[in-house]
């Protein structure tokens, strides 16, 4: 009887009790999966690019990666790792040929942060013009309303190609209705300082892909911004001011 | 010990082995019997646990995916709304400042804007099957008048082509109050889900009368009340467990989390949205964790109360 009552209560709450509903979940996981997996593949796939590896930054702030780099000078661990670049006291004390030594002046793509998007990496000055602003790298809202942005699709100054920069014509890019021949635009970026000549403005439609060209073989620097200046509204037209490469250094893309 | 009390020993639980002084034959017959029943009632719990898991997801589908009201009550709590006009202020003023105006009258028509009425109008004419979009008209009206008063309160003079310019600007605004209005493929999904409501329908009556007709089989096959509630108790329990998993192993994925969306509001829309729908999976679960208890003392008690006849 003492046998019989034991057993009883270890068949109360039996194996089936315990194992039964975890089978039964397994169970009915590996049918939905069976069903659902196969038919869904395309749409999971699709679905898959709307995820990322982590949680996306909603900020509307930007990261600054520019320091300053003194005059006529570049960052100094491109120094060490260029032999081009000497910047030595005797140099400096001789001016006539300062011009020639830092259009020979190089900065290694590796020795600097390469700006990301959004990064405000410099600025660009146009001190006849009264234009002082940060420079950033892409020209989303963020930058061109804190300052004035290259094209992600041109080049970085120093690159030896088109760099074209945006601006509104209400803010920061508002003085280039001052822009004449033969003024300077000073660029001042995180791996060196550069320096080009105003060569010509022109106003043109919006549209017009001609004003500028992204693939050219030369340095040279397109600022452009919406015209008529102080216009309320969008306007059609822009204004292009072009400049010519000065001084600054080149980069080293095989270093 | 009489035959009619060693049968009950037997069906009083065929797990329980217990040592019958019977016949060579006798034993085999209830070992047969004993082996094949439970199994059936076993088959049976377990579409049971299916019915009662697919018929949670239609429940949790009812009171989110396809309630306006849920997502509507989403918006509302989490400030949906304020983040859609602090969004279409940013806009409009990166806007303005292309454009000449200053940056308070792009936040002073901003809050003049009913976003909230908007949203509601749109969201509504989805889940009622229309096809409306955003009413822009009544926006650029009330830009255009705006743009007036600006204009007269700063004595500015705009000259007939500078008209155009402020329509462009206008159209522009338009465009931005359009995207900040509307929610990424929301359209596509709503009609999804209106076609989908009579499907939903039609499969919740079938599995509720599944489930009825497993329940009154369990009930009126089953001679001893113990191993109905025994068998109810495991469809419950089956059913409450794979309800519970799903929702948790995505919350501990973090997956939601992790989607691109263009702005903050339809992020944090999206994941609220998805986060409380795994929550309503827990309510669900609640509900069969009941059952499972309730079912799970009917047993202990008939099972004991078996014992002591």
């Amino acid at each position: 009887m003492h046998k019989k009552h034991r057993s009883h209560k270890k068949s109360l709450f039996g194996k089936d009790i315990i194992i039964l509903p975890i089978v039964f979940c397994a169970l009915i996981f590996l049918t939905c999966l069976g069903i659902i997996l196969p038919s869904t593949a395309s749409l999971r796939s699709t679905a898959s690019l709307f995820f990322s590896d982590h949680e996306k930054n909603f900020s509307n702030s930007y990261v600054n990666i520019f320091v300053p780099v003194e005059e006529s000078s570049v960052v100094s661990e491109a120094s060490q790792q260029t032999s081009t670049v000497q910047q030595s006291s005797q140099e400096a004390s001789k001016p006539e040929k300062e011009t020639s030594k830092t259009e020979k002046e190089t900065v290694s793509i590796s020795s600097f942060t390469f700006p990301s998007y959004d990064n405000q990496f410099g600025e660009l000055i146009i001190e006849d013009c009264q234009i002082h602003a940060k420079l950033f790298f892409g020209d989303s809202d963020i930058a061109l309303r804190y300052g004035v942005g290259i094209y992600n699709g041109s080049f970085i100054p120093g690159y030896g190609k088109t760099i074209l920069v945006a601006g509104h014509n209400n803010t920061y890019f508002n003085g280039l209705k001052y822009a004449e021949k033969g003024q300077i635009v000073k660029i001042r970026t995180n791996y060196g300082n550069y320096k080009y000549e105003i060569t010509d403005m022109q106003v043109r439609d919006h549209t017009d892909r001609t004003a500028y060209d992204l693939k050219a073989n030369k340095e040279n620097l397109i600022m452009y911004t919406c015209y008529p200046f102080d216009e309320l509204g969008l306007t059609p037209n822009r204004y292009f001011v072009y400049a010519k490469f000065v001084s600054g250094p080149v980069i080293d893309k095989k270093s | 010990m009489s035959e009619a009390e060693k049968e009950y020993e037997n069906d009083l639980n065929s797990d329980v082995e217990t040592e019958h002084e019977h016949g060579h034959e006798h034993s085999h017959r209830h070992k047969h019997k004993s082996k094949l029943r439970p199994f059936f009632f076993s088959v049976l719990s377990f579409f049971l646990a299916f019915a009662l898991f697919l018929l949670s997801v239609c429940a949790v589908l009812y009171t989110t995916v396809f309630s306006k009201d849920y997502i509507l009550n989403i918006m509302r709590s989490n400030g949906y709304y304020d983040m859609v006009r602090s969004e279409l202020q940013s806009q409009m003023e990166n806007l303005v400042d292309a454009s000449g105006f200053d940056k308070e009258f792009a936040d002073s028509f901003v809050k003049s804007c009913d976003i909230q009425g908007a949203v509601e109008k749109y969201v509504s004419s989805f889940y009622s099957g229309d096809k409306t979009l955003v009413d822009t008209i009544s926006f650029k009206q009330d830009l255009y008048a705006a743009i007036d008063v600006y204009i007269n309160d700063n004595n500015l003079k705009v000259a007939d082509e500078s008209r155009a310019n402020i329509s462009y600007f206008v159209n522009e605004a338009a465009e931005i109050y359009v995207t900040q209005i509307t929610i990424p493929f929301f359209s596509t999904i709503a009609n999804y889900i209106y076609k989908a409501r009579t499907i939903l329908n039609i499969t919740t009556v079938s599995l509720a009368v599944f489930a009825a007709i497993i329940i009154a089989v369990i009930f009126f096959a089953n001679k001893y009340k113990h191993r109905r509630y025994k068998y109810l108790f495991i469809s419950c329990c089956g059913g409450l467990l794979t309800v519970l998993i799903l929702p948790t192993v995505l919350f501990i994925m973090d997956i939601v989390r992790k989607i691109n969306l263009n702005t903050r509001s339809i992020y944090n829309l999206f994941v609220n949205y998805f986060n409380n729908m795994f929550s309503s999976f827990y309510i669900w679960a609640g509900v069969l964790m009941a059952a499972s208890i309730v079912t799970l003392v009917l047993y202990i008690k008939h099972y004991k109360h078996a014992i002591n006849r």
